[in-house]
């Protein structure tokens, strides 16, 4: 394929970092392996539903999150579509309602407020 | 970055190695699952029948995580799907280049009833008008990256035939030589 179906782009913030490089950096081996096999498979597939996405999440202000597991954890990356893009603002871990970091939802939030604004800079998906 | 030029540099870390091949069992085989299922225009309560499973198991089988098949579970799954079910050791640039391929939604492996891979091998009625030295044969798509058209040779020309791409696949190309 020479084309994403469902391209994502990636939040960098105000000081120019790619906030879902960091948090790919910060991953095993086998999280990578496993993050890397199911985000390239989600870009190949046009209509995004659960298991794989849950596209309005409680409190959420139109964001979704990408579930994966991996390491007996369950991934997440939470970002929102704008026009033909997914943009992926933070990646995270969840387990019992309980996002880690605490504040990732409200993080979350914030960093779609800044791409919305055009406050902040975002780049492909090429991790 | 070219994905397969990606994955080829993330593979020179043997810990990535290892976990890339487990990955694409524990994602692949759901999502292979899944397409099947969606070609086939079925329900996971007719998958379930077909392979004498239950529907949850089913739905396991096509939850990333959720199950670790084994060899007899694929099997059953193939014969569900009719269709055959390949496990064999294979270069990390194979897996890289199949990863990089698979298509979740174009993914189709055919019930044999449908399966282009056993057309009769018949020459077209142009050929037989020549002498067809080079029927049924494959030529090398690098060398001749044509569906059909005609290439120069030594003697003459190499006919390559249009030919359905499915069959294309299971056969090469099909071509004869037109001697000048």
């Amino acid at each position: 394929m020479s084309e994403w179906r469902t391209p994502i782009r990636c939040y960098v913030s105000p000081a120019g970092n790619n906030k879902i490089a960091d948090w790919h950096y910060g991953l095993s081996a086998r999280e990578k392996a496993d993050a890397d096999v199911f985000l390239d498979t989600m870009r190949k597939t046009r209509e995004w539903t659960m298991p794989d996405y849950r596209s309005r999440l409680r409190a959420g202000e139109g964001l979704g999150e990408l579930r994966w597991p991996s390491e007996k954890k369950q991934h997440r990356l939470i970002g929102f579509f704008l026009g033909s893009y997914w943009y992926a603002v933070l990646g995270c871990t969840h387990k019992q309602r309980v996002y880690t970091p605490h504040d990732a939802l409200e993080t979350a939030k914030k960093h779609k407020r800044q791409i919305e604004r055009g406050e902040v800079n975002t780049v492909e998906y090429d991790l | 970055m070219n994905t397969i030029y990606r994955t080829a540099e993330k593979l020179r870390d043997p810990q990535y190695r290892k976990a890339f091949v487990a990955s694409q069992i524990n994602f692949g085989i759901p999502f292979q699952v899944r397409a099947l299922l969606k070609r086939r225009g079925q329900t996971q309560e007719w998958l379930a029948a077909k392979a004498g499973m239950l529907q949850p198991r089913i739905s396991g089988l096509m939850t990333p995580g959720k199950t670790r098949p084994n060899i007899e579970t694929l099997r059953r799954l193939a014969e569900a799907f009719d269709c055959g079910l390949v496990i064999r050791f294979v270069s990390f640039s194979e897996l890289a280049r199949w990863s990089a391929c698979f298509d979740p939604e174009d993914f189709d492996v055919p019930e044999f009833e449908k399966d282009l891979g056993f057309i009769e091998r018949k020459m077209p009625e142009v050929a037989t008008t020549s002498t067809p030295v080079v029927a049924g044969a494959s030529v090398e798509t690098e060398r001749y990256p044509y569906r059909c058209g005609a290439v120069p040779t030594a003697k003459g020309r190499l006919v390559i035939l249009p030919i359905p791409q499915q069959a294309a696949e299971a056969y090469g190309t099909i071509a004869y030589e037109e001697p000048a």
